[in-house]
């Protein structure tokens, strides 16, 4: 086993400095229990020391940004991050409150060995904006204690080969007790006798150290130099996606409301890149500071992946949403998560447009207009005219391509036919054709009773067709119903 | 059927190998290529620029009343569009409902058929605009808010059009004949037992003419009015 500890030390203070628009370049700290207990890089320039109270820190720099913490916002994102790094070992067990573990071991040849795939996992890091130390060991303990000294172990002393206690022995010299998961009453005892480093206390004899500080801490050396072995749980990655980003302050506008709905459309696409999947089904929800949330819902027709076009088509939702003033938190979810296919494209350029874009110009249209407005036509086997058509998703495969019975037997057809029979003076119509008579079913009369008049129609029909001419040299089907009234059915134009 | 109005006789006459500007069918032998879209009227076809309706800019339909025959008159190139093009067929807000079976007997893949229905103008003009921008459709028929529709809008349209591949067919009322227009080619329909008559208002590469007649297949015609099958001959059929 070959274990790397990510250790980040600004969690807390990043998470809450991500809320905010754009680059925050000024000092800023986290606060808990009215104490600085994270700085930035500015703040540390201003020498503004952790432990010290806020007002103390205010003094200091007047303009000091200042966060609460947030532990359950921070726990968030620490499981955000251990998605990311699923993509480097399926082995990632996080180790709150700030620090992930990773088991290497079976990665390293895939991403050509450990100093790359260190470098890769702090780009990666930082691209998020998070600091991170890094460091490897053969127990989690260790490694973990050696990330939060800041000493880096990649080198030629660790050679993955050489597997035991006394390299862990070895790599964990010097460092400072405090790095260590021992509890501060603990290190406060040492301290009074002496002991402030790891390899001190390591040289000590267990049973003495047992009978004056308890099993927690014989049990704490014993899986730290691998004498007890210490599972780990690893996690399981999410099949649904779902983020949120909390506003420090309501904004209010549209527009203002683009720039976390940016983010979250880019983590999504990174999220989607990874599983190498698509999504068909947005589902954004805007909270305000008082009143019911706004769910904006964008669909695609076929899955998408790209962060672009998941912002453009929930900005045309979004212009034609009604928005609360003040927003405080936004969240997107990402349903229907289904294997991305690309459109394969002609080599020559023969067909200039593939059904990739079909699915965006529904996608963008839906967006705009509706799903409702958006539709695609197929015809179905079914004598009534009103049940021989229907309208389905567009573009979607394999549409209904049957050709009614009626006109395999010579019927012809309108090619307009009105939603709603119009009632009509027959008088008024030459007559051509007719009648051809249409009365089937009757297998749904008692289900067509329980719908309202005006929906009554089309189910159960006895009707009689006729081919006549208007008044405007229209030629027009007409019907009449047995109790003799007139209908105008469509147009076969 | 087509009449080209002759004015010099005198010159044609001495002159029997002049090519005059009017016949369409010199330019085209002159070596520019014809690009429409076959109408499956031949008689159209000849006095129509491209030989067909045109794929890039705006086709004016101006017809009074719904149904006398205007989807006969474009069903034809529907179908060889819908056959040969993976591309859909855009129909922007239809007065009716377009009736897939008699589409499908007409030979229109009705699986292309994208219905949409925007609600107000200015939905309907920027559906207008996306589908012609995006090219993902092979025809657009478009149905517009007339009282609304201003002359600077249909140019946009005809400019959106021209950039595309879209046959781009506009419906307006015969009253729109009088205004100008930027588009392509302006057809007035007027109904006629078994066909069309057409007035070609606006075309290029040659003269506006009237009076064209098409003529259906006319088959329900010849169906007899007296048709005295009795229901329950039917009865086993449906």
């Amino acid at each position: 086993m070959l274990w790397l500890a990510l250790y980040f030390p600004m969690l807390g203070l990043e998470e809450r400095l991500d809320t905010l628009d754009g680059d925050t370049t000024g000092p800023a700290v986290l606060v808990a229990d009215n104490r600085v207990v994270q700085v930035n890089e500015q703040a540390r320039r201003a020498e503004i020391a952790l432990g010290s109270t806020l007002a103390t820190a205010n003094s200091i720099v007047p303009e000091l940004n200042h966060f609460n913490r947030d532990p359950s916002a921070e726990e968030e994102r620490l499981g955000r991050l251990a998605e990311m790094a699923y993509r480097y070992t399926p082995k990632v067990s996080p180790a709150p409150p700030d620090a992930l573990l990773l088991e290497v071991r079976g990665s390293l040849r895939l991403f050509g060995g450990l100093k790359a795939l260190s470098v890769q996992l702090a780009d990666e890091c930082r691209r998020l904006g998070h600091e991170q130390s890094l460091a490897v060991a053969t127990t989690p303990l260790a490694a973990l204690m050696l990330a939060r000294s800041g000493m880096e172990t990649f080198g030629d002393e660790l050679d993955p080969s050489r597997v035991g206690e006394k390299s862990v022995r070895t790599a964990l010299r010097g460092v400072s007790l405090t790095h260590s998961d021992l509890p501060p009453r603990d290190l406060e005892r040492l301290a009074n006798m002496g002991i402030t480093r790891i390899d001190e206390l390591l040289r000590l004899p267990p049973g003495e150290l047992g009978k004056r500080f308890g099993l927690t801490l014989i049990d704490y050396l014993a899986r730290l130099t691998g004498r007890k072995s210490d599972p780990r749980a690893f996690i399981e990655p999410h099949e649904r996606f779902q983020s949120s980003v909390h506003l420090l302050e309501p904004v209010r506008g549209k527009d203002a409301l683009l720039f976390p709905m940016r983010k979250l459309a880019a983590e999504l696409a990174r999220w989607l890149a990874r599983r190498h999947f698509g999504a068909r089904l947005l589902t954004w929800t805007v909270k305000p500071l008082t009143g019911p949330a706004v769910v904006l819902t964008v669909e695609f027709a076929q899955p998408r992946r790209d962060d672009l076009s998941f912002l453009n088509l929930s900005r045309l939702k979004l212009d034609s949403a009604d928005m609360p003033g003040e927003v405080m938190s936004v969240s997107l979810r990402a349903d229907f998560v289904a294997p991305f296919t690309t459109a394969l494209a002609d080599l020559w350029g023969m067909t200039e447009h593939s059904t990739a874009t079909h699915a965006e110009l529904v996608d963008l249209l839906a967006a705009k207009l509706g799903a409702e407005a958006v539709r695609g036509l197929c015809s179905v086997d079914d004598h009534r005219p009103e049940q021989a058509w229907s309208t389905e998703h567009p573009v979607s495969q394999g549409a209904g391509r049957t050709v009614g019975s009626d006109l395999a037997l010579g019927y012809s057809r309108p090619m307009w036919l009105l939603d709603l029979p119009k009632p009509i003076d027959a008088k008024l119509y030459e007559m051509v054709s007719g009648p051809e008579r249409i009365e089937t079913g009757w297998w749904e009369r008692e289900f067509a009773a329980r719908n309202p008049p005006e929906k009554r129609n089309g189910y159960a029909v006895a009707r009689d067709y006729y081919v006549a001419y208007s008044k405007h040299g229209a030629k027009c089907w007409l019907y009449r119903e047995q109790n003799e009234r007139w209908f105008l059915h469509g147009y076969f134009s | 059927m087509l009449e080209i109005p002759d004015t010099k006789g005198s010159i044609t006459r001495a002159l029997p190998n002049l090519w005059r500007a009017s016949e369409l069918p010199g330019l085209r032998s002159a070596g520019i290529k014809s690009d429409g879209i076959e109408t499956g009227f031949p008689g159209l076809d000849d006095v129509l620029f491209d030989q067909g309706w045109p794929r890039t800019g705006l086709t004016e339909l101006l017809l009074d009343d719904p149904g006398i025959g205007e989807l006969t008159l474009l069903a034809s190139a529907l179908a060889s569009l819908s056959a040969t093009e993976e591309r859909l067929i855009a129909w922007i807000a239809p007065p009716f409902v377009p009736f897939a079976p008699a589409l499908a007997a007409v030979g229109i893949d009705v699986s292309k058929m994208l219905l949409v229905y925007p609600d107000n103008h200015a939905d309907a003009l920027w559906t207008f605009e996306q589908v012609l921008k995006t090219g993902a459709c092979s025809a657009l028929l478009g149905w517009l808010a007339e009282h609304e529709l201003k002359f600077a809008e249909i140019r946009r349209l005809q400019f959106a059009a021209r950039q595309g591949r879209t046959w781009a067919g506009l419906f307006r009322p015969t009253t729109a004949a009088g205004n100008a227009s930027p588009a392509e080619l302006r057809l007035r329909l007027w109904p006629r037992p078994g066909g069309l008559q057409l007035d070609v208002i606006k075309r290029r590469g040659g003269w506006p003419l009237s009076g064209i007649e098409l003529d259906f297949d006319a088959d329900i015609d010849t169906r007899s009015c007296l048709d005295t099958r009795h229901p329950a001959d039917e009865s086993c059929s449906g």
